[in-house]
């Protein structure tokens, strides 16, 4: 080693030492928070209650809330340029690119919204991203076990309100029967929201302060009514996690 | 680490993180701002970065990237405030109190070129790690360290005669 690297090694370490992180770093909460992100959680047990956390994984920024410009609560079909913008964000963002894939896709003007799962095991993984106006959202959570809807029927992993810039806005997130093709919501102050319906998942977000009050279910044999109670725990958005789900619970059908 | 140990990366890695990035960018506040912003990069991907072999060598990555990405911003900024002295209390000026010829040389060091003298001497890290913290290749690990180290010397050497000589 050469004497200017020397005496720059010492010089940094002395400098350096005379530093400490402060309270401003180490007492932060870095946890993800409403606007930015959110944690992966797991459900086990049946006994959990989903309502609150699993609801906040989606979360719209400033710019999106401001006017929920093009929203549209019929899905609409996104653009290749939309949809590739979105996996380009999702992809790299979410907590489990290498293990899960995509599930569905819901478009509502320029907002998109991926869900991504991984294989079925004794656990499963879920991955959920957002993206539009302002919009950057990637998240994760699991499942012990997963959970299995039973047919006609929809389990709620979030039905959730919130507000931003003062204009509210719900989403949901559900899992849907393996019969199930199609799902009209009917939020409590009276709108109906079109779900997008997509390989055993059920999606959809509108500007208000709505909670799912019940859903009109296609299914390959006709139409199914589910009703939810808000708020809903492990046992009334549809069922436990085994998925069961006979009756819905107390709060479904 | 797991799951649930994002408090204690934080305490574990908050003093090597701050240094380094003060070290980078030459500014305390600036530091700070830099490491909880990648802290909150870390966090939001805490459930894949707790599996990983070094998170701290992740935090690190994105520390790094951060702080040449905002490089030009800073210096515009800089150049900015200067006609408005900065308001510190003793405590920070005491911390601040670090400005010296090598402090001001190495400032004065093209980003990528300060950011290959900080993990190589002050983390000590190899060559091939410092590549990859950047997203370059070895050679350019290899002539930045050259480069800066030079322009450190010609930089000192000068101020050091004169020193000696007015001595």
């Amino acid at each position: 080693m050469t004497q200017i690297e020397n005496d720059v090694r010492a010089w940094m370490h002395e400098r350096a030492a005379r530093v400490h992180a402060s309270p401003k770093i180490l007492e932060a909460d870095y946890r993800p928070r409403t606007h930015s992100w959110r944690p992966r959680f797991a459900i086990g047990g049946g006994v959990a209650t989903i309502a609150g956390p699993v609801a906040a994984i989606l979360t719209l920024a400033g710019g999106a809330s401001s006017a929920f410009a093009g929203w549209s609560a019929q899905p609409t079909t996104a653009s290749p340029a939309q949809l590739q913008s979105a996996q380009s964000y999702c992809s790299p963002n979410i907590p489990d690119p290498n293990t899960t894939t995509q599930q569905l896709v819901d478009s509502r003007g320029p907002y998109t919204i991926i869900v991504y799962a991984g294989p079925a095991s004794s656990t499963q993984t879920y991955n959920f991203c957002t993206v539009g106006p302002g919009l950057q959202n990637a998240s994760g959570w699991t499942s012990d076990p997963p959970v299995t809807p039973a047919d006609g029927r929809l389990f709620l992993w979030s039905d959730h309100t919130a507000t931003d810039n003062g204009q509210d806005y719900g989403t949901m997130i559900a899992q849907a029967g393996p019969d199930v093709t199609g799902a009209n919501l009917t939020l409590t102050d009276g709108t109906v929201v079109t779900a997008t319906v997509q390989n055993g998942w059920a999606v959809a977000w509108w500007p208000g302060s709505g909670h799912v009050a019940s859903a009109q279910l296609a299914t390959a044999t006709g139409t199914e009514t589910q009703t939810f109670n808000y708020p809903c725990d492990i046992h009334n958005c549809g069922g436990g996690p085994h998925g069961a789900a006979a009756g819905g619970g107390p709060g479904g059908g | 680490m797991g799951p649930n140990d994002l408090d204690r990366f934080v305490a574990d890695s908050g003093d090597i993180l701050l240094r380094t990035a003060y070290l980078m960018v030459g500014d305390l506040h600036e530091a700070e701002d830099l490491v909880q912003e990648t802290l909150f990069k870390v966090a939001a991907r805490w459930p894949r970065a707790c599996r990983m072999e070094s998170p701290v060598a992740y935090a690190r990555r994105i520390l790094v990237n951060l702080a040449l990405r905002g490089s030009s911003k800073r210096s515009r900024n800089r150049a900015e405030l200067k006609a408005t002295p900065p308001v510190e209390t003793a405590a920070t000026a005491a911390r601040l109190d670090i400005h010296d010829e090598l402090f001001d040389a190495l400032a004065a060091l093209p980003p990528r070129q300060r950011a290959v003298l900080v993990l190589r001497y002050f983390l000590d890290l190899p060559e091939a790690e410092v590549a990859a913290a950047l997203g370059c290749s070895l050679g350019t690990v290899k002539s930045s360290t050259s480069r800066g180290l030079k322009r450190l010397e010609e930089t000192l050497r000068p101020k050091n005669q004169h020193r000696s000589i007015a001595l």
